[in-house]
């Protein structure tokens, strides 16, 4: 990735990857539903295999040449985060193919898609939500935490305050309540045949919602009785006022600062505004987002999440992943490939369908912890799982890892056996050259002619340095 | 190559960290006769209703927790209550039995009550001064820094690590989480620490690799000056981490004899024990367990309400039944907080809403168990429908910050009169 950057120039690169559709997705084509997907048989009630499945989604993530969209998706999987212990069925599959789908696209359509898939019905129980006695779960997270926040937002992101200096709430309980009528009557229904991640259908029933006039947000409102209510209400919910402000923070603390400035904000909630009905909204954004000045101000000011520790040295070295069983073994390889990748993000608490309460938000700061370090420097998540000695699964040596850094195509990139050219070009891929301090430490650890055992040791360092634990 | 305390000592960080090291177990040992708080988070909002009946309201009770419409109830029967009824030991007031029962999975929790060391706070929640009670965010960040209406771009330290910052701690620090990064345990000078449980915090050098040489590069490599906040944060983080592993080793090698954990949160106990017993020096730890966001299905499903209350319950009983049988529970107070409780009127889903009132357990030696606070009414609510709060939760914090010794105006913001539990 990092040659064809360099290649292309960063803002032609980032131009391409923001319109995704037209990058060949071959390398993510693996992301097929995995043979060990699905209990044998075939069944309408039938368990994932949930290992295999999350061991897709990372496969793809690490061989997608989309890789903003990538980035995107699991900002929105984050975001709209549901947990596999609750959502036992395959269903979850088209869930990560819609997030992905949309995560480029425009937030008000990522919502309304979200809102009807059976994961999320299920998560926040809008399955089965009546409006004779409704269950307002999903009314008060969609606002809180999915478009508009608790508080009313100025277009800087600080909040509206009253006379006596206190926040504004963006709802009452009354609002939730009459939302919650509003977008009643929708049920996930089971068809008793067929592929178990496509047998379902989402259904309404109008005698179980509240339509017609409404009055909730402070306005009088006409819902439709019928199955684009869903729809209508988050409408009203991605154009509020609160809604740009809402979002563009939490990109921005995402993926650039955790401090954004005011004027970052305002800057972008302009360029949210200004695409709020097209089709490539976030794309748009994001475009905005890495053009701001304050882009560039903020390097190596945000710490890499755990997925990102990893991932970003398979991306920037030559990672490598099984994709077919080696000569003599018949193991399935949509079974096995990216399961070390899921063992390792397990270990550092990055479970991506495994949030750790009920309101999944990784705050990159939160999870720099001990808990992480541990991980990433001992065994659990060991970068060295993925070097040399892991070659594919199956064979008689190496950790058995599906997934690894190859060191012989390494080295021929490399061009060179020498050990400060093997250090220069480690710190540029890894860490953008590095100070001089971790110059002079990797260069010395390396000497003249490095074995290839030092070669990793160097890799090993460079990724546990500080210097590479931030964006 | 498992790297064990000593090569720790020897191969990473080398004499500084022998001197820091050794100065921690000295500074443990002169705190260890201090009091220990051991708050168990119970994440997602606990149905305070269902984990303490008030028998006394049973009939109101049965009829809020039967949806009308039929199809079943979240209602215990009477029948199912008796075996859990508050205890008529001479050390609680009489009064109160058959006043309340525990949820019928709980027995292990009416033995504790009847030790007199139990203090149930009912009535207990958000002040009506919070302008958005019923937010997980909102509620969790309240409990965790004992402050209301807090601007989440600036949140303060957690009431935990403000209180132990100024009271004398080993030198691991005044607060450690078992379950990831908790606010509570933030202190304005640290972030406190973060244990998975001491066995497994451990490190390894990758196995092929020239060992030595690595760990003397990366001990350099951890004392370049940093040039960003980002990367001090993780070059400080991982100094306190190696500096950590070799204690947290000798921690795991400790209670072998602790009842065999069955679940999460009985892990993180055995895990606080085994820091309690290694006299760690660590006087404020959290513990969090979830799943108490019941919106359906609350008495069924893979992990209801009824499970988690029993689990909580066994959990809490073998941690302080175990601290006792080995002479340590006497410094030792355990606390429970939850976002907020739960709607009195089950929903059609079977499960409960966001709500206003619970209940929170506070158990210890030092604590003068029995009932605080006013059992709320089930017939007449808060302006939102729900069981109106008698009990600020941080009058029950401002209690516990006194008893440690602690400055409760001054973490709290506000001044509140003694409940007298402890």
């Amino acid at each position: 990735m990092v040659d064809q950057v360099v290649q292309q120039g960063s803002a032609a690169w980032l131009s391409q990857q923001l319109n995704w559709q037209s990058i060949d997705d071959t390398h993510g084509q693996l992301n097929k539903p995995p043979t060990g997907y699905l209990d044998p048989g075939s069944c309408n009630q039938c368990l994932p295999n949930w290992n295999a499945f999350e061991a897709m989604v990372y496969q793809h993530d690490l061989l997608t040449k989309r890789q903003v969209q990538a980035k995107l998706e699991l900002h929105w999987l984050d975001h709209f985060s549901v947990s596999q212990a609750q959502i036992d069925h395959p269903s979850m599959y088209n869930y990560d193919a819609v997030v992905r789908a949309n995560a480029l696209g425009n937030f008000a359509h990522l919502v309304a898609a979200v809102a009807v898939q059976p994961a999320m019905m299920w998560w926040l129980d809008n399955d089965g939500n009546i409006a004779q006695a409704p269950n307002v779960n999903w009314a008060r997270e969609l606002m809180q935490l999915y478009t508009i926040g608790e508080w009313q937002l100025n277009p800087d992101g600080s909040q509206v305050l009253d006379k006596q200096g206190n926040p504004i709430p963006n709802y009452a309980e009354s609002d939730i309540k009459a939302m919650a009528k509003a977008m009643s009557g929708y049920h996930a229904v089971f068809l008793d045949s067929g592929n178990p991640m496509a047998n379902y259908l989402v259904v309404f029933n109008p005698q179980e919602q509240l339509g017609g006039h409404m009055k909730f947000l402070g306005a009088n409102r006409v819902v439709p009785n019928n199955q684009s209510a869903i729809t209508y209400v988050v409408n009203i919910l991605a154009h509020h006022p609160s809604a740009a402000p809402f979002q563009v923070t939490e990109l921005l603390k995402r993926f650039v600062t955790e401090t954004p400035s005011p004027q970052y904000i305002s800057d972008i909630v302009k360029v949210w505004l200004q695409y709020d009905d097209a089709p490539d909204q976030i794309a748009k954004v994001v475009a905005a987002i890495v053009a701001h000045p304050d882009f560039a101000a903020a390097y190596h000011s945000m710490p890499k999440q755990p997925i990102e520790q990893l991932f970003d040295a398979m991306r920037a070295l030559p990672g490598e992943m099984q994709t077919s069983p080696p000569s003599g073994f018949t193991f399935q390889p949509y079974e096995q490939a990216g399961q070390a990748l899921e063992g390792m993000m397990q270990a550092v608490n990055q479970d991506i369908f495994g949030p750790p309460n009920v309101f999944s938000f990784y705050l990159p700061g939160h999870l720099m912890s001990m808990t992480t370090t541990v991980a990433r420097i001992g065994q659990a998540a060991n970068i060295n799982q993925l070097l040399l000695n892991s070659p594919p699964q199956g064979t008689s040596s190496g950790t058995g890892a599906d997934t690894w850094i190859d060191l012989p195509i390494l080295m021929k990139r490399i061009g060179s056996e020498s050990g400060p050219a093997i250090a220069k070009y480690l710190l540029d891929a890894l860490v953008d050259g590095g100070s001089p301090g971790l110059r002079h430490v990797v260069t010395e650890y390396l000497g003249e002619r490095p074995s290839i055992s030092s070669v990793e040791g160097a890799i090993w360092l460079i990724i546990n340095s500080p210097e590479y634990a931030v964006n | 190559m498992l790297i064990k305390r000593r090569s720790v000592l020897q191969g990473i960080a080398g004499g500084a960290c022998t001197a820091f090291f050794l100065k921690g177990l000295s500074a443990e040992a002169a705190s260890a006769s201090d009091m220990i708080v051991v708050v168990i988070g119970l994440n997602g909002g606990n149905d305070g209703l269902n984990t303490v009946i008030p028998l006394t309201q049973y009939s109101a009770y049965a009829a809020l927790r039967t949806p009308p419409e039929g199809g079943g109830t979240i209602a215990f029967s009477r029948a199912s209550l008796q075996a859990t009824a508050f205890d008529t030991s001479p050390k609680v007031a009489a009064a109160e039995a058959g006043q309340f029962a525990f949820g019928p999975t709980m027995g292990p929790m009416r033995q504790l009550y009847a030790t007199g060391h139990l203090a149930v706070l009912t009535g207990i929640g958000m002040p009506a001064a919070e302008l958005a009670p019923l937010s997980h965010f909102n509620a969790w960040n309240d409990w965790s820094t004992g402050q209301i209406n807090i601007n989440e771009a600036s949140l303060p330290p957690g009431w935990l690590g403000a209180t132990l910052s100024t009271l004398p701690s080993g030198a691991l620090g005044p607060t450690a989480s078992t379950a990831g990064g908790a606010q509570i345990i933030i202190g304005p000078n640290g972030p406190g620490l973060v244990v998975g449980n001491p066995g497994s915090f451990n490190l390894n050098y990758p196995y092929n690799i020239p060992g030595f040489l690595l760990g003397d590069a990366f001990q350099q490599m951890l004392s370049i000056p940093t040039t960003t906040t980002a990367a001090a944060m993780s070059q400080s983080v991982t100094n306190a981490t190696l500096n950590a592993v070799g204690a947290m080793q000798d921690y795991a090698q400790l209670a072998a004899d602790y009842p065999a954990p069955q679940t999460g949160l009985a892990y993180q106990l055995q895990a606080i024990t085994q820091m309690i017993m290694g006299n760690s020096g660590i006087r404020g730890y959290v513990a969090i367990d979830g799943g108490y966001d019941t919106h359906s299905n609350q008495n069924g499903g893979g992990n209801p309400h009824t499970q988690l209350v029993g689990n909580l319950s066994t959990s809490i009983s073998q941690f302080y039944t175990y601290l006792r049988q080995k002479n340590l529970s006497k410094n030792v107070v355990i606390v429970t907080m939850s976002d907020f409780g739960r709607t009195p009127a089950a929903n059609l889903s079977f499960g409960t809403d966001h709500g206003a009132a619970s209940v929170a357990f506070v158990l210890g030696d030092r604590v003068t168990g029995g009932v605080y606070g006013h059992y709320p009414s089930l017939t007449k609510f808060d302006p939102n429908g729900n069981l109106a709060v008698n009990v600020d939760f941080r009058n029950m914090l401002s209690d516990i910050i006194v008893a440690m010794g602690g400055n409760a105006t001054s973490v709290l913001g506000e001044t509140f009169p003694r409940l007298g539990f402890i």
